[in-house]
């Protein structure tokens, strides 16, 4: 026989899911500003990205006094993405 | 009538002979000993250019590219994507002739004496020298690629020269830990407005961070010494006249004290410094002759310097009363190994091309 007497339990929610692992720390090392796209590549996989430690931002050269990219094109081309 | 003079003609009998004219001294007797000296100058600049040349006829190579994949982890019904290896890009090396004529009338062969010939001749030798000298300046520090050089001197092919690695998207290997180098902003064309030992550390690694065994060289122009000296990163080479104090801290080499202009000086971090007459004032440049493969390539048209690749005598014009040797050599100088030279401007924070003078 059935046993009234008793309160049933209340129904507990479902646990949460458990929050996301926080991403790994990388030992990353920037000298530019412009290396933030690279960084946060490296951050996502996790692995230690050996950054040239002396790049100029962009890359831009000055030949016969004009500024030129890496195909001696005027800034503005594809390849250009200083702001020098 | 005088007997027999035995032994080989060079270029010092011809400075010797001083009492006569070239055309009594006899021209056939002169140009013998002005060939034999070309063909000993053409030794040293073999010797002179094998440091961070290699020297070959082909005109086209590939650099570079991604040749890593990745695993990927699976269930059991997983199948990874399909993967490939990015190739590398093409990179070209010019042929080029250079030439230099001296020209004379019968009238200077009668009248001048085989040492003023000679002395014409070695100054064409030297201007030879220059322009190498010159061409591996520019192959250095010119930062910028010519992807539209026709090879004229052959069948007009357009070949890319490329310059050494200069963010112009072209993929980049990994390095010798896993580093991978992103090839649109990676570039060994570093500028800095005030030369400082930092920069100078920075110089190196960019060269090292692509091949952990190198053995780093950084050319400087004489004008950088004073300043290379006074870094903290520098020990120098000592005096071989003067036996240092005990107490005194030096690298293991000796300091040559009468060629001021051409002379290694000392250790900076894990590279020697030399001091190099080639080097443009204000610039530096940091390469790695004993890697697997040099910097640059020479091509010529046979792959070796030897016949058209040497300094020879193209034309003998005989048309009285005048005269002419033209002498020229075909030769053509880029980048190959891209990774393998890094150049430092130190006078702005953009790299300038330098002015090479020749």
């Amino acid at each position: 026989m059935e046993d009234k007497t008793k309160v049933p339990s209340p129904q507990l929610p479902a646990a949460p899911a458990p929050a996301p692992a926080p991403a790994p720390v990388v030992n990353v090392t920037i000298q530019q500003q412009d290396r933030a796209a690279d960084a946060a590549r490296a951050m996502t996989e996790g692995r230690d990205l050996q950054m040239d430690v002396a790049s100029q931002p962009g890359h831009v050269y000055i030949v016969n006094g004009k500024r030129v990219n890496s195909n001696n094109e005027a800034p503005g081309s594809s390849l250009d993405k200083s702001s020098t | 009538m005088a007997g027999p003079t035995y032994g080989t003609l060079s270029v010092s009998d011809l400075l010797a002979a001083n009492g006569q004219s070239i055309a009594h001294y006899g021209e056939d007797r002169a140009f013998e000993a002005i060939q034999n000296g070309l063909d000993a100058h053409n030794e040293i600049v073999k010797e002179m250019v094998s440091d961070l040349c290699e020297t070959s006829m082909e005109r086209l190579t590939r650099y570079g590219g991604d040749a890593a994949m990745e695993m990927v982890a699976l269930d059991e019904y997983g199948d990874p994507d399909a993967q490939k290896i990015l190739p590398g890009s093409n990179v070209g090396f010019p042929l080029r002739k250079r030439g230099v004529k001296i020209q004379w009338t019968r009238t200077f062969m009668l009248t001048h004496t085989p040492p003023e010939l000679a002395n014409q001749f070695l100054a064409a030798r030297d201007a030879d020298v220059r322009a190498i000298r010159k061409d591996i300046a520019s192959a250095f520090f010119t930062p910028t690629n010519n992807l539209a050089y026709v090879d004229a001197l052959t069948d007009r092919v357009t070949l890319p020269i490329r310059a050494l690695l200069n963010a112009d998207g072209a993929a980049i290997p990994y390095g010798p830990n896993g580093e991978t180098f992103d090839g649109t902003v990676h570039t060994h064309y570093l500028a800095t407005a005030t030369l400082v030992a930092a920069n100078v550390s920075a110089l190196i690694e960019t060269v090292l961070e692509h091949h952990a065994t190198a053995q780093v060289k950084v050319y400087i122009n004489r004008a950088q010494e004073a300043a290379i000296r006074g870094m903290a990163n520098f020990t120098a080479y000592i005096n071989p006249m003067v036996t240092p104090a005990y107490t005194t801290t030096y690298a293991n080499g000796a300091l040559d004290m009468s060629n001021l202009y051409d002379r290694p000086i000392g250790v900076f971090d894990s590279a020697e410094i030399q001091v190099q007459p080639w080097i443009p004032a204000g610039y530096l440049l940091a390469t790695d002759p004993s890697a697997p493969t040099k910097p640059l390539r020479i091509r010529t048209r046979t792959g070796t310097l030897d016949s058209l690749g040497a300094l020879s005598i193209a034309a003998d014009h005989e048309h009285y009363p005048l005269r002419a040797q033209t002498m020229d050599r075909e030769y053509g100088i880029a980048a190959m190994t891209r990774w393998n030279g890094a150049a430092l401007f130190a006078g702005g924070g953009t790299y300038v091309a330098p002015v090479i003078a020749g």
